[in-house]
């Protein structure tokens, strides 16, 4: 009886707007807990042990605790450097895609013809999978390829750069890349962001004659903070995600000039196995994501609610 | 495209920008197409090949067709590989159920916050993760688990990941259309004799009907795209597009014609659904935070 009673309050209690809101949120978060949750914990375990696969199973490894924390920090610079590398690609490559997405954003909210044509080819590069891009531009930037070819025909005289081989112009080639995939994405964010602006601001400055340049400095931009932010913080945290085109481009070399994070952690983890090692680089790498995301996501959040 | 109010001349400045910016945009894109139609030859030469003498076919079709029939054909040294038809059908399973997996799971999730406010401000916060969380901080211990369900190298391993890490997008996007239905049609459904959960699906959700092939198409372009999981869970099993494409990547020449055929070939469907969905992309790709 007692049971009973206690079943139909679980039923009530399910039937109610709170119950039911759970059931509706319970399948993701099943899923969350199997496969991000579940695997964190064992992720925080291995990455106080020195585990490898070849040593059998995890469970029966020694604990060693923080060293493989302190080795990270204070004597593995590979890992560091290639950190430090990571947050400096995404400054730089989202700064660049901002700077041209604005401008040609900018130059859409004009009146011209053939403009929805050319809105959707300017959307194509988002649509190709990164592999392919990865790819293409591999075909693009080798010594004999197509962009030294249009260079010396620029310069006027024959170059032979081996973009992918060079430490420092490997970057450029990364960036030009990533430029021509993910600009298209500042594009269309910020282009929504100058189309929603509301009209009266700028018909009142545009009253008391003011220029166009000071009326997209000081009353458009202003009023799209919010979209712009969202739109730079979107854009960095999938770009810190850069693997796929450095993995065929690259493959993080020449020697170690290229390895991001992303290559880092798939080396040492997937590849070479050190798995223990690799969990507290991984759980590292996710500390000083978080912490910039806490900081940074705000104004997303507040635009979902 | 998002309209924009004011409608001032684009001046000399402006057609300069968007004319580069459409030859940069095209020329990548040029460039894959046409090495997807070039004999051997003309894959590295000396100097660029900016059209094909003699456009073949071949590279596609040699996609298509066994390993001991291609004597006949003009590319040579391809004879290793095997056909890349499964690539293709296994890149459809995993996308395709990985997307069905995201969105069911995700409309659930939408009505939740969206009808039933439930889980404050923690709960957004942790769907944003799902997606901000780096990838390979969670595909190590994915391995290790993974091994020990046997899910290595099967498609639902592939499915179960697909479906998690694109359930933020899906969430978002579908709250935001479902914000968008007035509640007061639920309360009428609740008058006439309706659960509050057969409103959900019989009042609102046949109205974002759109909405959610949009969410559909936009989750397929990601899970179709998708390298690092299905590089790091497959062994051979499973070969999506993606893996397969740098399996043309070997020590004995790159094979550029058929890897380039197969980079168009998956291509094509993602530049259609892009189009489908073009007036919704700017919401999906920001968690629904923008709205045109």
């Amino acid at each position: 009886m007692k049971k009973n009673s206690a079943t139909r309050k679980a039923l009530q209690f399910l039937s109610t707007s709170k119950g039911l809101a759970l059931i509706l949120v319970g399948p993701v978060l099943t899923l969350f807990l199997c496969i991000m949750f579940v695997p964190f914990l064992l992720e925080m375990y291995l990455s106080y042990t020195p585990w490898h696969p070849r040593q059998g199973d995890w469970w029966k490894t020694v604990f060693i605790g923080p060293s493989n924390y302190i080795d990270l920090i204070s004597s593995d610079s590979r890992f560091l450097l290639s950190l430090a590398r990571t947050l400096l690609f995404v400054v730089i490559a989202v700064g660049i895609e901002f700077g041209i997405g604005l401008l040609l954003a900018t130059a859409f909210t004009r009146r011209f013809t053939g403009k929805r044509i050319l809105f959707s080819i300017l959307l194509l590069p988002m649509m190709v999978m990164p592999i392919i891009v990865g790819y293409d531009f591999y075909m693009i930037f080798q010594p004999r390829g197509p962009f030294n070819s249009i260079l010396s025909m620029m310069v006027g005289q024959p170059t032979t750069i081996d973009w992918l081989i060079d430490p420092n112009l490997v970057w450029i080639a990364l960036l030009m890349t990533d430029a021509w995939h993910w600009t298209p994405f500042m594009f269309l964010i910020l282009l929504a962001g100058l189309a929603s602006l509301p009209k009266n601001p700028v018909d009142a400055a545009k009253v008391l004659g003011a220029s166009a340049w000071q009326i997209f400095k000081d009353i458009k931009l202003p009023l799209m903070k919010n979209i712009i932010v969202i739109a730079l913080v979107i854009r960095a945290m999938e770009a810190k995600n850069l693997f796929d085109e450095i993995y065929i481009m690259t493959g993080g070399g020449p020697g170690t000039a290229t390895e991001t994070i992303s290559i880092y952690t798939y080396i040492f983890g997937a590849v070479n196995f050190r798995v223990g090692y690799t969990s507290a680089a991984a759980i590292i790498i996710l500390i000083v994501t978080v912490t910039i995301i806490g900081l940074a996501i705000r104004p997303i959040l507040r635009e979902l609610r | 495209m998002p309209k924009v109010v004011e409608e001032e001349k684009l001046e000399v400045w402006g057609y300069v920008v968007i004319t580069v910016a459409i030859i940069l945009t095209l020329f990548p894109l040029y460039w894959l197409f046409t090495t997807a139609i070039k004999p051997q030859p003309d894959w590295l030469p000396s100097s660029p090949v900016w059209w094909p003498k003699k456009p073949i076919l071949e590279n596609f079709i040699w996609l298509f067709v066994e390993a001991g029939e291609r004597a006949s054909f003009i590319i040579t040294g391809a004879q290793r590989f095997e056909p890349a038809l499964k690539s293709i059908t296994d890149s459809a399973i995993v996308a395709g159920l990985g997307t069905l997996l995201s969105v069911v799971v995700g409309i659930l999730a939408a009505f939740g916050i969206s009808r039933h406010k439930i889980g404050g401000s923690g709960l957004p916060f942790l769907f944003l993760m799902i997606r901000m969380a780096p990838p390979v901080v969670a595909i190590i211990p994915l391995i290790v688990l993974y091994s020990h369900l046997g899910l290595i190298d099967t498609y639902l391993g592939l499915i179960l990941a697909y479906g998690l890490f694109t359930a933020p997008y899906s969430i978002w996007m579908m709250k935001s259309f479902i914000d968008e239905i007035p509640r007061e049609l639920e309360e009428v459904g609740l008058v006439e004799g309706l659960t509050p959960i057969e409103t959900h699906f019989r009042v609102t959700l046949p109205l974002v009907r759109g909405g959610l092939v949009a969410t559909a198409l936009f989750l397929l372009i990601l899970n179709w795209s998708e390298f690092l999981f299905a590089l790091v869970l497959t062994h051979g099993s499973v070969v999506t597009i993606p893996v397969k494409e740098t399996t043309y990547f070997t020590l004995s020449g790159n094979q550029y014609g058929p890897q380039a055929a197969l980079g168009v070939l998956a291509a094509m469907p993602l530049f259609i659904f892009g189009f489908i969905i073009q007036k919704y992309l700017a919401r999906g790709l920001t968690f629904g935070a923008v709205k045109r």
